[in-house]
């Protein structure tokens, strides 16, 4: 799927009103896309570095999928998950990036953690998360990091909403069978 | 819908994962790279660019409008802590975005102090004045990035081989 258009709402965003003078309504959308992309980019950019396990490709993406949304912001702030729309298009940016580079990335998931204090991180379960294949390990995310509903979360990855909960089921339960926890 | 012990743990897990991650403080900052102003000056251009500029500073964000008929923008976002840039088509003029890997390096990326010459046969929307008024359409543009590392001059000009888009470090 084309990065670009990965929304089922996605119409022509010529960046009109580009040209001439500033309108009211102009502003007020520069404004909005102001406070969307200072809200958003950080959740964004730590959700992508989880989901791609690659620290550069997650910021890389998050900033090419930020400059399409704001590109494209006059629809884009009409979606119902504008988030979802900017997280799909930067994940299918990665992908092709991924597909041209031909190449493996360094993960985030092999660093030395044993500088890692905080009694929430469990070296174990972040092995394990590594080894989740993407289908399961992304809606994982979105779902208890991001916290995002099931049709969020449908609507962002383009599958339906069965599917994410069949994945994210299977993606938990594959988590604890790593851990020997399986119930 | 009630969570398993396990679920909670990996919310946790999550959670303290990404307060790991840092995120780097990029700014989005739009600008206007070439003027479409047919036939005018190189001082008017270049008032138009200053404007710009001032109107960026003003703002903060990167929320100019140029006013002007046939104006095309550009949008640049830095890297302060990488000091480079990529330049991409954009339906509304070139789209200068950040880049972190060299790898993009190519017809639509320049380092800093590189000079690219856009190719034809894609969309290009930056117009440049007739000849002989052709050497006369420059716009440049300083950006500043926030730890004045990476001060950026961008210049866009008609080139032997297309638009040439010269990034270079103040």
């Amino acid at each position: 799927m084309d990065g670009n258009t990965g929304t089922n709402k996605q119409t022509d965003a010529s960046g009109s009103g580009m040209e001439g003078t500033v309108t009211v309504e102009q502003g007020m959308a520069l404004n909005s896309f102001e406070e969307f992309y200072n809200a958003k980019r950080p959740h964004l950019v730590r959700t992508l570095v989880i989901v791609l396990g690659n620290r550069e490709l997650g910021i890389e993406a998050a900033d090419e999928a930020m400059t399409r949304a704001y590109q494209r912001w006059a629809d884009v702030q009409t979606y119902d998950n504008p988030g979802g729309w900017v997280y799909r298009v930067a994940m299918n940016w990665a992908r092709t990036k991924l597909r041209r580079a031909k190449r493996e990335l360094p993960s985030v998931y092999v660093t030395d953690k044993s500088h890692i204090e905080d009694p929430q991180f469990e070296p174990k379960l972040d092995a394990a998360l590594a080894e989740l294949p993407e289908k399961y390990r992304a809606p994982v995310v979105l779902r208890y990091y991001m916290d995002w509903s099931m049709e969020e979360i449908s609507d962002s990855l383009g599958i339906p909403k069965g599917t994410v909960k069949s994945r994210i089921h299977r993606g938990v339960a594959a988590l604890q069978k790593s851990l020997g926890e399986a119930t | 819908m009630n969570e398993t012990d396990f679920e909670k743990r990996l919310r946790g897990h999550l959670a303290a994962k990404a307060s790991l991650i840092e995120v780097p403080d990029h700014k989005f900052v739009q600008t206007k790279v070439v003027p479409f102003q047919p036939r005018r000056s190189r001082f008017n251009n270049l008032v138009m660019a200053a404007a710009g500029v001032a109107v960026v500073a003003m703002l903060g964000f990167g929320v100019l409008q140029v006013t002007g008929a046939g104006s095309e923008l550009g949008i640049i976002g830095t890297k302060p802590d990488r000091c480079q840039i990529t330049i991409m088509p954009g339906q509304e003029g070139y789209w200068l975005t950040a880049s972190t890997t060299k790898a993009r390096i190519g017809p639509y990326g320049a380092d800093v102090g590189q000079t690219v010459a856009v190719e034809g046969g894609l969309p290009l929307v930056i117009e440049v004045f007739d000849s002989p008024q052709a050497t006369d359409a420059i716009a440049e543009n300083t950006i500043n990035t926030p730890d004045k590392d990476c001060d950026y001059a961008v210049t866009v000009s008609e080139g032997p081989n297309g638009f040439e888009v010269d990034v270079t470090e103040r």
